[in-house]
This record gives C-alpha cells, sequence and structure tokens, in this order.
C-alpha cells in the first residue's frame, strides 16, 4: 500500500520536475559549460576550449565594473529608501481610511504592472516635450528650458533610481502591512497605559516586532533589483555614454549583441556567485532569520 | 502617497487620449483639450489594415492572452499534482521545491535567456508560442508548488482518509477534496502566473521575433525604439497592457495581498 502510494507520487511529479529540469536546471548548468568556450554561432554552434579566459576578461574588463557599480546604487536606493518610504506607506495604510480598498489598489498597483510598461511610463513622465515633470517645472515657473533628464550624464542614472523605488515600494509596503496587522493591538494599549508616546510605541514596539519583514526585505530587494534590466532597456538602453548601464543589461549586450556567449555566461556566473555571496553574507549577520532560506 | 503612485498613470492615461497634434495642450494644461478614443478603436476595431501599429498590438495582445492562460493552466493542473504527491504521498521532494523556488527568485532572467537560446535553436523551436509557454510554465511551477503545498497540508487528513477507507482512489480524492477545498491557495497562485507570463519581458525579447508569438510588451518596446514615437498610441498599448492588473488589483485585491506575503514570508 504504501509502496503503491510513493510509486502514483513519483508519477504524479513527474512532469512538473521534467519541464523544470529542461528549462531551469539542463540550460544553467549548461551556461556554466558554455562559460569555458569561445562560442561561435554559425550555421552549427563552434565550441573553441578556452579555459578561464572569459572569466578573467571580464575581471578584467572596466565595462563590466562600472555596470556593476551602477546596479549597487540601484540596489542601495531601493533598500535605503525604498524599504523606509515602504514603512511610511505601510503605517499611513494601517489606519482605519474612507475606500481603503480603493487606496491600497492604488499604492500596490505600480508593483504589478508589466515591468516594460513601467519603463515606458516614466519614459513619458521624463519626456522633455511632452512629460509631466518638465510641464509642471515650467507651469510653476522652476525652470524657463526644458530638461532633457535621460540624455544628460549626471541626471539619467537618478532619474531612472527614482522610477525604480517608484515600482519597488509597493511591495514593501504590503509586506510591513501583513506585518503591523500581525502586532497584537493589546500591546499597544497597555504601553500606553504606560505612559508611552507616540514615537516611543515606534520605537520599542512596532519597529522592533518587524524586525523579521524587514530582514525579509532587504533580503528580497537586493535579490530582485540585481536583475533589474527592463525599465533601463525602455528608458536608456544603457545610456548615455553608459552611465545607465547594468549587469543584466551588460549580459545581454554581450551575448546578443556583440554575440560573445561565451563571454556573457562567464559574466552570468560571476553574477550568480555575486548575488549568492550577498545572501550569504546576509545570513550570516541577520543569521536565523533570513526566512527565504 | 497617492499621487506618488497615481500621477504616472494618469499621465500615461491622459497621453493616450490626446491627439498628436495636440499634446502640447495637454502637457501644459495637464489634460487633454479634446478627449479622442480614437487609438484604442484602431486596436480593437478592424478597421486598420495588417500593416498598422494598431493590427500589430491587436495579434500581441491576442498572443499575451493566449500565453498567460495556457500557461496558467498548465501550472496548475502540473503544480497541483506535484504539490499533492508531495504533501500526501510522501514524494521527499519538499526540500529540493523549496531551494528551487529561491533559485528561480535569484537568477536573473537574462543569465536561463543565453543556453535557452541555444537549446530551443537547436530544437528549431524559436518564435514560437509554445515555447514561450513552455518557459513560463518552468518559471512559475516552483512557487505554485510551493504556495499549493503548504495550502495543502493545513487541510484536515480526517476527510481524505475516511474518502479512501470508503474506496476513493488518491486522484478522486485530489480532485473531489483536496482542490475545492484548496480554492483561495488555487486562486491566488493562477493570479501570479497570468500576471507573470502577462508581464514578462526579458525573454519574450530574445525568443520572438515576428507576429506569430510576439507578446504585448515586445510590441510595445519596438514601437518605444522607433525614431519617430507616436506617444498617444505608445500610451494606449501601454494603458492597454494595465487592463489585467487592474482589474486583479480591484477584484481580487485580497488574493493578490494574501500571494505577496505568503509567497515572501516563509510559506
Amino acid at each position: 500500500m504504501e509502496k503503491k502510494k510513493k510509486r502514483l507520487g513519483y508519477v504524479l511529479i513527474t512532469p512538473a520536475i521534467l519541464i523544470m529540469v529542461f528549462v531551469l536546471i539542463f540550460p544553467l548548468v549548461y551556461a556554466f559549460y558554455l562559460s569555458f568556450f569561445d562560442v561561435k554561432l554559425g550555421r552549427t554552434i563552434k565550441l573553441d576550449f578556452v579555459g578561464l579566459s572569459n572569466y578573467l576578461d571580464v575581471f578584467k574588463n572596466l565595462e563590466w565594473w562600472k555596470s556593476f557599480l551602477n546596479t549597487i546604487y540601484f540596489v542601495l536606493a531601493d533598500v535605503l529608501i525604498g524599504i523606509p518610504l515602504g514603512f511610511m506607506f505601510a503605517l499611513a495604510l494601517n489606519k482605519k481610511l474612507p475606500l481603503k480598498p480603493l487606496i491600497l489598489g492604488i499604492v500596490m498597483f505600480p508593483y504589478i504592472l508589466p515591468p516594460i510598461v513601467h519603463g515606458l511610463i516614466w519614459k513619458l513622465i521624463y519626456n522633455p516635450d511632452y512629460g509631466f515633470l518638465n510641464a509642471t517645472l515650467l507651469n510653476l515657473r522652476l525652470i524657463d528650458q526644458p530638461i532633457y533628464w535621460l540624455v544628460n550624464t549626471k541626471l539619467a542614472l537618478p532619474a531612472l533610481i527614482i522610477a525604480n523605488i517608484w515600482q519597488g515600494t509597493p511591495y514593501a509596503a504590503i509586506i510591513y502591512l501583513g506585518g503591523l496587522q500581525s502586532i497584537p493591538t493589546e500591546l499597544y494599549e497597555a504601553a500606553r497605559i504606560d505612559g508611552a508616546t507616540k514615537s516611543g510605541l515606534l520605537k520599542y514596539i512596532t519597529i522592533p516586532l518587524l524586525k523579521p519583514y524587514t530582514i525579509l526585505l532587504f533580503v528580497m530587494k537586493t535579490i530582485m533589483t540585481f536583475k533589474i534590466f527592463d525599465i533601463v532597456y525602455a528608458m536608456t538602453g544603457g545610456g548615455p555614454a553608459g552611465t545607465t548601464k547594468v549587469v543584466s543589461y551588460e549580459i545581454y549586450h554581450t551575448a546578443f549583441e556583440a554575440f560573445k556567449f561565451g563571454k556573457a555566461s562567464a559574466m552570468s556566473y560571476i553574477l550568480l556567485g555575486i548575488v549568492a555571496i550577498i545572501v550569504f553574507i546576509y545570513q550570516k549577520i541577520f543569521g536565523e532569520e533570513t526566512s527565504i532560506l | 502617497m497617492i499621487l506618488f503612485s497615481f500621477i504616472p498613470i494618469y499621465w500615461t492615461l491622459a497621453t493616450s487620449l490626446s491627439y498628436t497634434a495636440n499634446l502640447t495642450f495637454t502637457t501644459k494644461y495637464w489634460f487633454p483639450q479634446k478627449i479622442n478614443f480614437n487609438n484604442y478603436k484602431d486596436i480593437f476595431s478592424f478597421s486598420q489594415g495588417i500593416y498598422s501599429v494598431a493590427y500589430e498590438f491587436r495579434v500581441s495582445i491576442i498572443n499575451s492572452i493566449l500565453i498567460a492562460l495556457v500557461t496558467t493552466f498548465i501550472v496548475l493542473i502540473f503544480g497541483s499534482l506535484a504539490a499533492y504527491s508531495i504533501e500526501r504521498l510522501k514524494v521527499p521532494f519538499r526540500k529540493v521545491i523549496r531551494y528551487v523556488v529561491i533559485l528561480t527568485q535569484m537568477i536573473p532572467p537574462i543569465v536561463l535567456v543565453i543556453p535557452i537560446y541555444f537549446l530551443f535553436n537547436s530544437l528549431g523551436l524559436l518564435d514560437k508560442k509554445i515555447t514561450l509557454i513552455l518557459i513560463y510554465t518552468a518559471l512559475n511551477l516552483p512557487f505554485s508548488i510551493w504556495i499549493l503545498s503548504s495550502y495543502f497540508s493545513n487541510l484536515p487528513l480526517s476527510i481524505e482518509e475516511a474518502a479512501i477507507i470508503d474506496g476513493c482512489g488518491y486522484f478522486e480524492v485530489l480532485w473531489r477534496i483536496v482542490l475545492p477545498l484548496s480554492k483561495p491557495a488555487i486562486f491566488s497562485s493562477s493570479l501570479f502566473v497570468f500576471l507573470s507570463a502577462w508581464n514578462e519581458f526579458q525573454i519574450a525579447m530574445i525568443l520572438t521575433t515576428t507576429l506569430k508569438s510576439k507578446t504585448l510588451p515586445i510590441a510595445i518596446s519596438q514601437l518605444m525604439g522607433r525614431f519617430l514615437v507616436d506617444y498617444p498610441m505608445l500610451a494606449t498599448a501601454g494603458i492597454i497592457s494595465m487592463i489585467p492588473p487592474a482589474l486583479f488589483v480591484i477584484l481580487f485585491q485580497k488574493y493578490l495581498i494574501s500571494g505577496l506575503t505568503s509567497g515572501a514570508v516563509k510559506g
């Protein structure tokens, strides 16, 4: 009976496992293999073994490290600005509000949009001639000439970072809101009777009790923002002068525009390694509480 | 807070309803001079020829809907079978699935795209809807299995045991007892699968070339890349692509929130 049960179990899980192995696991292994070769794509694929030289090339490649640094800026902004902002949103949403579902819907909407449309929306905001930002600044007479936000080498990266925070913040807000609702109200009542102030409640009850959620957001947001690609592709294509290039974009460019598939695979594995190291460091810092692992 | 979230959306809507020649007015007064639904009509009617941008959007919308629906359907079937076998038939893959979930969350899609491109190129499967369906299925399966199996594990065993003693097969138990009891989890994970297939860009960009399989995000990005951009038309396509997420957020908010939180916090 038990044996038969288990056998049926393996039969039922097989389709799911097959698909995942075929589309996730095998390609990952294959990319690792490719990263040691010089890949020439013609009528047939030609592979020349080059050992570690793809990896060494990437480590010496200044463009790669530039795009890596840009990615770090996105991650830092998303973690250091996006998480506190999401926390404030959650505090505001945790009150009794009229039309709360509608407000909650509007707040979480940016998070579930297609990322390419997210890029499109912000391209319209920053458009020099028809964009909301220039229109508003001109109407308020704060500027008298339209600003070319996405073409300016100093402004493009901050402009993209703001757009990215716009999409990332709702996630933090929703997670924190869930956390806030899990805190028993008796705790606040008891503290209030003991004479705690509003800021005291926040400092000694809310923030410490939300710590697991904060840790979770640190990990998730780092991982998610490291993948950033679509809005960069849609809004600037890595320009002007490479100032908004991010690692995913650099890999894409190396593979599908420069056709260096071996090198791009090496980049992929270096990126995976870096993300794994960061997650590992987080785990060391936060210990057991990194609930996603 | 509401303004921060809403203004960018409003601006896209206002642009989509403007006449191209009147965009300067829209920009100056934050509102279109004359509201104009022509772009929407062009996309949803058959008045425009097959070389028009409207036609391209129409076909890619249909592709997107098809791909997202079929993906959702397949993920639910294989996902619930897998979740049931882990939870009730003692297949020891729980840990493995958890690792694959983390893996799919960690890996930037671009890392998968290169080998997948080679793989499907050699199989002659580029630029096909079925290819995208297969890939989206694989990307969404781990998460759905995880959500479903955690939900199954909280269902009372006694009903299922009684049914089995009464002579029900495991399939019948799954189909008649477990699945009906798990409606909330099934619903919430199907929303996420649909959205993720509807939203996906990077993989579709590399693997599709023609209208046979092009999805809406691809059509949008290609129009954005043109030298002379028809902003109202582009904004219209953007607004249309927001319809499913908007509907979900209005109608099924509870399920979205529960999916977002349960997907991240333990499970």
